[in-house]
């Protein structure tokens, strides 16, 4: 069974299409509440252009390297969905990951604190050593982007290869793992994995808090949605259409 | 030492043929995490998911450590090899000895080279050379680069071809999946693409499948498979014969379009030069192609020439193809005749026919449209002319080796050594260029056919590139042929040709059992080691050392205004105890033989060593050494391993004439392929001798399609569906296919289910996901099946390279299916120009029950 029917779909194509041009102003967006913490100095976000986007699985294999996920989780995947009928027929990518939700509903379902939204730049992450493996989390995402794998175990079954032997250590079994936005690589002022390596440049990241960014520039130029918006989420990952 | 390396270093991607610049970090002894090295010219930075995914191959558990002797005499894909760890002098005396028993007959031995990797290929080739033998087998698969060489060597003037994404507004593609899913440079050519698209270029993608080009194409085209070549000569009349788009100076000026043809379709020479002859209309008179007065050579017309009528080629052409409306090619290929007329109409108007652009103070012209194919129209029983007719297509229009047109890889260079296409016989191109001195082989003129020596009768192909696809047939019966001896020894890369390089798995498996000995490198027991009598234990190529690190700098790098660049690749970590750099183990070989002074000769000359740093007769050099010496040949002695490892790659920029070479070729290409009715006559003389039959309708100077044999099968009713081949960006041209990422990609992505039209499945009761038996005439296999409305209802596609059976590949094993294993393997269905490989077969789709 593929990957496609084994998740659920995000129908992006009937979630809110915003037309061109900004839908807020940027010193509004800085400065209201609902949407950053006051100490709030940067929101990284993430554009991603379906037009460029060729379902090359780059990203995919990009994170997997990265961060050394087990079988079966991808912290980034990409979703290919078929459309149209013969010989109007066309299979969309769309590249799935965490949203980074400025409002996220696994944060609140926590019941350790595991989950939280770091202030300084609005990432969602997961403290594994409060995370108790409850799943709470990984329900109350409307993305299904989070895992909880019980058993480390490798490629090859019980015997890791020295690769795995060094990136298994980055996690822990029977706790929630899902993207951190590279968080490890951006402290060093890199981007993330996905980005830096995609060959048609379809993801963009940067900080949607300033207006001179190249994503703030393409979410204000280009058509686009937020995934399940009408969810509250107010995602950071903008998918340009 | 490598060991001793720690931190970011810098070297070359190794998981397929095209070598991207990486840096792989290297934590005590680890590899952790493998990155594009920005600084390349070619990937930019950028990595695919087989790049990626590196550290599994190169992690790979089950790879090969030690030298194995198989101790089971029997050999087939069924059969357990009861391999035996033996010492390297075990191994190496095995193979000398073998060697020597053949020493006086060479020719029986074999070299199968394909691993454009690293040098591996080269230094393979090399020894076989120096060997003595010409059965060196350097192509991958039985369509790899068959037609699109050949047509390159006498019509553009490079290795492969490329559209200008750059400059290009309107890019039909047909039956390839170029920058999106596939090609050489794929990392770099894959954003130009994207670029070009979000600049507004316009992409048309024809082809059965609908995959990954024709979902982000403006417009897919839905095409019978095997009728491409009806569809170009469709688009070539509605420009010559209804909208008038064709390029007429450089039709004049730059191509044999005014040469005047006889009645029997040969050239009007003159007498005494035997230069052909056109009709200046400047002052009325017949001249040669060179005549310094010639001013306005003629496209049209009938003119007398010492009592022969000669008519320009060109309007032979024109005529012919007026044999092609879109309503007739309508019938063959099912797209609908105004679809034909649209696409050809965009085609010529985008070519924007007149019109120049000043680059760097240079003014060129500028013809930003083009067409380009790949190994969908190459795969065919006629593929030759599926092809030529879709080339023809850019040189009407002057769209050929100028902004925006169909561009040549790697033809012209003028550092770090001068190399360039040039002209010969008739005044037209017959020497493509090549920065490594391999010498394209001739396909103009050509070579004069002979009775044959060679096992892959390569005397009787006088255009073709290569000629592997031949060996399983002419080893099953070589009387035919008058072939008195049978090729006894094998020496190979670790390439998995089985499965790879050739057709009808039954033939390939006797083709390999008739080998007495086979000796190959491997890193792992792939279908091809099974065969094996001695295995090579091999490195990842995060182990190796190699001068050459792909086709991407030396044969098929981007193309127009991009950087010349070459990289080197050094171990970043070490190989295991007992395992020897394989230019160590050819060189033992090669001494022990007698052929060492030879070998180093040959690597001398192939890898333009030069003085002081050239290879000595007396002396044996380690790999690194020798890799050492190259790149100081090449860029200096400064340019050692130290340096590449510190800075990762040579930058060179390249100018105008190099990025378009076009308006500066001192030679004209042909939109009439004269010498084919030459060759077509020489080879029928000596078929005649040999008392063969072959039909020879392919020889001719003007193309026609012509079905392959599963066109008239469907009709016959035998069988309802044609299985045809597509690619995976995940898996083209890789060596990961026993990667348990990318094997857990292709799962989730159902890459390894045959895709099949919704609408006919369900005609026949099959259902998505259902296990089912596909059949060829040669192969009945269990499949399962992905239904889709991105394929033409008369196609089913299989994609990757899957279908491995080897016990060493236990990742790989059981999953998808071998689309070669499928093809019927005979004359039949080998395109008598090329030698490539029909790959449209004839299949029937059945439920299990």
């Amino acid at each position: 069974m593929g990957l496609a029917s084994r998740v659920l779909f995000v129908p992006y194509r009937k979630s809110q299409p915003c037309s061109r041009g900004p839908t807020r102003h940027w010193s509004e967006m800085a400065t209201n509440g609902r949407h950053t913490t006051t100490t709030t100095y940067v929101r990284w976000g993430m554009a991603i252009d379906l037009k460029r986007c060729t379902g090359c699985q780059s990203c995919t294999m990009a994170c997997k390297v990265e961060n050394g996920t087990p079988a079966g989780v991808f912290w980034m995947r990409v979703l290919e969905r078929e459309e149209g009928t013969f010989p109007l027929a066309q299979t969309l990518y769309m590249p799935l990951r965490c949203n980074h939700c400025a409002e996220p509903p696994c944060v609140p379902v926590c019941p350790t604190g595991a989950s939280y939204k770091r202030t300084h730049d609005s990432l969602v992450l997961i403290d594994q050593d409060k995370c108790i493996g409850c799943s709470a989390c990984v329900i109350a995402c409307p993305y299904q982007v989070r895992f909880v794998p019980r058993h480390k175990t490798g490629y090859h079954g019980d015997q890791f290869t020295p690769y795995e032997d060094v990136s298994y250590k980055r996690w822990q079994a029977g706790t929630a793992q899902k993207c951190t936005f590279c968080v490890h690589r951006l402290d060093q002022g890199l981007g993330p994995a996905c980005v830096e390596t995609c060959p048609t440049k379809a993801l963009v990241y940067g900080n949607l808090n300033d207006p001179q960014s190249e994503i703030s520039k393409l979410i204000r130029t280009r058509t686009h949605f937020q995934p399940r918006a009408e969810a509250g989420t107010d995602p950071s990952l903008f998918y340009l259409t | 030492m490598a060991t001793t390396q720690q931190g970011w270093l810098l070297t070359a991607c190794g998981m397929c043929y095209i070598g991207c610049g990486v840096r792989v970090h290297v934590e005590d002894g680890v590899v952790t995490a493998i990155e594009g090295n920005p600084d390349n010219p070619q990937n930019r930075g950028r990595m695919c998911a087989k790049g990626k995914a590196g550290i599994m191959t190169h992690y790979n558990p089950h790879r090969v450590q030690h030298p194995l002797r198989r101790t089971n005499p029997k050999k087939g894909l069924d059969e357990d090899p009861r391999w035996q760890q033996i010492s390297w002098r075990e191994a190496i005396d095995t193979i000398i000895a073998e060697l020597n028993r053949i020493r006086e007959d060479p020719k029986k031995l074999l070299v199968q080279a394909w691993e454009a990797v690293g040098d591996n290929m080269f230094w393979l080739k090399a020894f076989g050379s120096a060997f003595g033998t010409p059965h060196i087998m350097n192509a991958a698969s039985p369509t790899c680069g068959k037609v699109v060489h050949p047509v390159e060597f006498f019509s553009g003037g490079g290795f492969h071809q490329q559209p200008d994404l750059h400059y290009a507004n309107y890019c039909i593609l047909v039956g390839t999946q170029f920058a999106i899913s596939a090609r050489g440079s794929y990392n770099h050519i894959a954003l130009d693409m994207a670029e070009a698209r979000a600049r507004g270029m316009k992409l048309v993608v024809i082809d059965p499948v609908g995959g990954y080009a024709a979902s982000k194409a403006h417009e897919w085209i839905p095409i019978r498979p095997g009728t491409d070549s009806a569809l170009a000569l469709s688009m070539l009349h509605v420009l010559l014969n209804e909208t008038g788009h064709y390029d007429e100076p450089f039709l004049k000026n730059k191509t044999n379009a005014p040469y005047l043809a006889g009645e029997d379709g040969r050239y009007l020479r003159d007498p005494e030069s035997k230069q052909p002859l056109v009709f200046d209309a400047a002052d009325g008179r017949i001249k040669t192609h060179d005549d310094s007065t010639l001013r306005d050579p003629a496209l049209s017309g009938s003119f007398q020439v010492d009592g022969q009528n000669g008519r320009p080629t060109f309007e032979l052409l024109r005529e012919h193809v007026a044999n092609y409306s879109p309503e007739k090619t309508e019938e063959i290929t099912t797209i609908p005749a105004a679809t034909v007329r649209r696409i050809a109409r965009e085609f010529g108007e985008a070519a924007s026919i007149g019109s120049t652009i000043t680059i760097d103070g240079v003014e060129l012209p500028y013809r930003p449209a083009c067409v380009d194919w790949a190994k969908g129209t190459q795969g065919h029983k006629h593929g030759f002319h599926q092809c030529w007719p879709l080339k023809l297509l850019n040189m009407v229009v002057g769209a050929v080796n100028v902004p925006g047109g169909i561009l040549s890889t790697a033809a012209i260079g003028k550092h770090p050594h001068q190399w360039r296409p040039e002209g010969g016989t008739d005044g037209m191109l017959e020497d493509g260029g090549h920065i490594l001195p391999l010498p394209h082989p001739k396909a103009f003129p050509g070579r004069k056919p002979t009775t044959p020596i060679r096992m892959d009768l390569g005397e009787l192909f006088p255009l073709a590139s290569h000629f592997h696809t031949l060996l399983p047939i002419t080893t099953a019966d070589h009387r035919p042929y008058g072939l008195s001896y049978d090729l006894e020894m094998l020496l190979h890369t670790p390439t998995n040709s089985i499965l790879g390089s050739f057709g009808d798995i039954t033939m390939v498996e006797k083709f390999y059992q008739s080998l007495r000995f086979v000796a190959g490198f491997a890193i792992e027991i792939n279908e091809t080691t099974l065969f094996d009598d001695i295995v090579l234990p091999f490195p990842t190529y995060l182990e190796r050392y190699d001068f050459n690190t792909g086709s991407a700098a030396h044969s098929i790098p981007p193309c127009g205004e991009e950087e010349f660049h070459w990289q080197v690749r050094q171990p970043v970590v070490d190989p295991p105890r007992d395992l020897i750099q394989p230019q160590d183990v050819i060189v033992e070989i090669a001494d022990r033989v007698g052929v060492l002074g030879d070998l180093y000769r040959l690597l001398n000359h192939t890898y333009i060593i030069k003085e002081p740093y050239t290879l000595q007769p007396d002396r044996r050099y380690p790999a690194s050494e020798i890799v050492e010496r190259t790149a100081k040949s090449w860029f200096g002695e400064d340019h050692g391993l130290k340096w590449f490892r510190e800075h990762g790659v040579v930058r060179l920029s390249r100018d105008v004439e190099e990025s378009y070479f076009g308006p500066y070729l001192k030679a004209r290409l042909p939109i009439y392929l004269e010498h084919l009715l030459q060759r077509g006559g020489e080879l029928k003389t000596v078929l005649d001798q040999m008392g063969l039959n072959w039909d020879l309708s392919d020889y001719k100077p003007l193309s026609d399609w012509m079905p392959c044999p599963s066109y008239h099968a469907i009709r016959k009713g035998e069988f309802d569906l044609i299985a045809v081949h597509f690619k995976f960006p995940f898996v083209y041209g890789g060596y990961g296919n026993e990667n348990p990422w990318i094997d857990e990609l292709c799962e989730n992505t159902e890459a390894y289910s045959v895709l099949m039209n919704e609408s006919v499945a369900k005609a026949k009761g099959i259902s998505n996901g259902d296990t089912v038996w596909l059949e060829s005439p040669v192969r009945k296999v269990r499949a399962r099946v992905k239904l889709t409305q991105c394929i033409h209802p008369e196609a089913v596609g299989v994609g990757g390279h899957f279908g491995h059976v080897s016990p060493g590949m236990p990742v790989a094993r059981g999953k998808g299916i071998s689309f070669n294993a499928l093809l019927p393997t005979d004359l039949d269905h080998i395109d008598m120009i090329s030698t490539a490989l029909d790959h449209c077969v004839q299949v029937r789709i059945t439920p299990t029950a």
